[in-house]
């Protein structure tokens, strides 16, 4: 044990770094501004802070997870894990939706940061321990390119005069050139384009400013290209917003497979519409927040258990949308002619029946090895959603028939 | 590990292998799979919800109360994220404090209460003052919510009372304690 004072000495003797004079910018500082502009992103919903970079130097200024971390959750129950703002929310942009737009009817204030502010406010939030990092998004003011200019040197900022270490994510603006986005991907952790539908067609009903092909598509191929050469810790993700052009969830997932297996996708992250007063389109209802539920459990099926393409289809009703289900269940009650037997069916077999989750169909695989499954007790002291499962399995002989199983569905 | 764990199990919990802590079934060792659990769920607790104030720019200060025996832990934990900043966590009855420099720790316990600790530390280096970062986390705190979306039993999930109580993170705490539709119909 040392002592306090000397602890203090060796703390208090270390250089001076730069946030010294931080009480006065906060006296300085506009709220409104931070509160409008953290307003402007509240509807981008990628809050993971894990990536795959790891911190080793000494003299930095922050670390990283593989798990990331939630600062705080927001009264939607929503994860609070970065300083989630716009640079500016100027934006020469009329997407129907957005509040930000030139379509937008009601009056608003121009608000924008300089970076050495917005840097200054990322390093006092972190040390407050308030974020794991900055989630840098903007309005595309006059020009893309001299925006994201600003936008990256605030990321400068941050690496060069505070040896920030922590998380970021950069948003990448429709149409900014490679060489930005290529500067963008030396420091942040996770690039993101927002491709906001599933179509061209769709994004033209939304927006006659943005190109699909040259705007967003291409741009996601010029990160694809960069994360080839050179990993990026978080990879890339994209968004959508989810019915406010009356697509179908089977137009969104064959846009999903596309991203994931073109653009090597890490993530998409879908966000039901929800109209905003005084923008185009406010009379347009809310979607219900099940419909992204289960779009993320479809999405889910796809990258986490691999299911394949065509066992996903089963879950789309004729029209190409998914019911308020778990389409996992739907997907077997059509799907699994006969009952699995916890003791000799494969770990993707094990996975395919509801209530075993990746974890839970590893312990069995590994369990098995030396013990035989015999009641329903072990399984639930396997992590099982036994309830769920029971009328899929076939344990110590008994199955359930192909009718009992409906029934034993029906309540869940 | 917390004082109230068996001695037996503790026992058992230096013989099994990882592999075995994972996969039994055996009702002990689910006990110790629950009770490692919550451990380490509580380590990333904290991690994530304790806040600081600062009283110059290296010197941190925060308020944990945890449940299990890893005070020293993740005073460690912060203190290697923030290099060459001296880390004072505790609350009214133990103050862990750690400095991390050079691939090396400089650690401080005391049994007394963390507002002493505050004091002391303030004399010592003769200067009063705290940065009210809480400012502007509020203000960006409350610019994140959706009214359309509001979850009430998601919320009071992610954040029970009794855990930012630990933490002491008094913005969420007030949104906690006055019911949500106080807050909501406030603005």
């Amino acid at each position: 044990m040392t002592s306090l004072d000397k602890i203090i000495h060796l703390a208090t003797q270390s250089e001076y770094d730069c946030i010294g004079d931080e009480g006065k910018i906060f006296e300085s500082i506009d709220l409104s501004k931070i509160d409008v502009l953290g307003q402007g992103t509240k509807h981008d919903i990628c809050t993971s802070s894990s990536t795959r970079r790891v911190v080793d130097q000494n003299e930095v200024l922050g670390d990283v997870t593989r798990s990331g971390i939630c600062h705080s959750f927001t009264a939607n129950g929503r994860c609070v894990s970065m300083f989630k703002t716009l640079f500016t929310n100027y934006c020469t942009h009329d997407c129907k939706y957005c509040q930000n737009s030139t379509d937008y009817k009601g009056s608003k204030s121009i608000y924008s940061y300089t970076p050495e502010e917005l840097a200054r406010i990322t390093i006092s939030l972190y040390k407050g321990n308030y974020i794991e990092g900055l989630f840098l998004s903007s309005g595309v003011s006059s020009d893309e390119d001299i925006i994201t200019e600003k936008m990256i040197e605030t990321l400068k900022i941050l690496n060069d005069k505070y040896n920030f270490a922590g998380y970021v994510h950069f948003k990448i603006l429709p149409g900014v050139s490679y060489e930005y986005i290529k500067q963008a991907s030396e420091i942040a952790d996770r690039l993101s384009v927002n491709i906001e539908t599933p179509s061209k067609n769709y994004l033209s009903e939304l927006s006659s400013t943005k190109n699909y092909a040259s705007d967003i598509l291409k741009r996601q191929h010029y990160i694809k290209k960069l994360e080839i050469k050179k990993e990026l810790p978080a990879g890339q993700t994209t968004q959508l917003v989810v019915g406010a052009c009356g697509e179908s969830d089977f137009d969104i997932f064959k846009r999903t497979l596309k991203e994931y297996k073109e653009m090597m996708l890490k993530r998409v992250y879908y966000s039901a519409f929800n109209p905003i007063a005084t923008t185009s389109l406010e009379g347009l209802s809310a979607q219900p927040t099940w419909r992204e539920h289960r779009l993320y459990q479809m999405d889910w099926l796809y990258r986490v258990y691999k299911f394949s393409e065509s066992e996903i289809e089963i879950a789309f009703d004729e029209e190409g949308f998914l019911n308020n289900k778990d389409p996992k269940l739907y997907i077997a009650l059509n799907a699994l002619d006969s009952s699995t037997d916890p003791n000799d069916a494969s770990y993707d077999e094990l996975l395919r029946v509801p209530g075993i989750g990746p974890k839970s169909a590893h312990r069995i695989v590994n369990y098995r090895k030396k013990n035989k499954i015999y009641k329903k007790e072990q399984l639930l002291n396997l992590g099982v959603r036994v309830k769920n499962a029971t009328p899929f399995l076939k344990i110590n002989g008994g199955e359930y028939s192909r009718l009992d199983q409906w029934i034993g569905c029906q309540t869940q | 590990m917390n004082r109230n764990v068996p001695l037996i199990l503790l026992e058992i919990s230096t013989k099994i292998s990882w592999h075995e802590l994972n996969t039994s079934t055996d009702s002990e060792i689910l006990k110790i799979r629950r009770k490692v659990g919550e451990v380490r769920s509580e380590i990333h607790r904290m991690m994530g919800f304790v806040r600081f104030n600062l009283i110059n720019d290296k010197i941190l200060f925060g308020y944990m109360k945890p449940k299990h025996r890893i005070g020293r832990l993740v005073t460690d934990i912060f203190a290697r994220r923030f290099q060459k900043n001296m880390i004072i966590l505790g609350n009214e009855h133990r103050v862990w404090i750690s400095y991390y420099c050079a691939n090396s720790y400089k650690r401080y316990e005391d049994s007394r209460s963390l507002n002493e600790i505050i004091e002391k530390v303030k004399l010592l280096i003769d200067l009063d003052n705290e940065v009210d970062i809480e400012k502007i986390w509020k203000v960006y705190y409350d610019s994140q919510y959706i009214k359309e979306r509001e979850n009430h039993k998601l919320f009071y999930k992610n954040m029970p009372k009794k855990h930012l109580k630990s933490t002491g993170n008094s913005i969420e705490l007030k949104l906690n304690t006055k019911t949500l539709d106080d807050y909501i119909h406030s603005d």
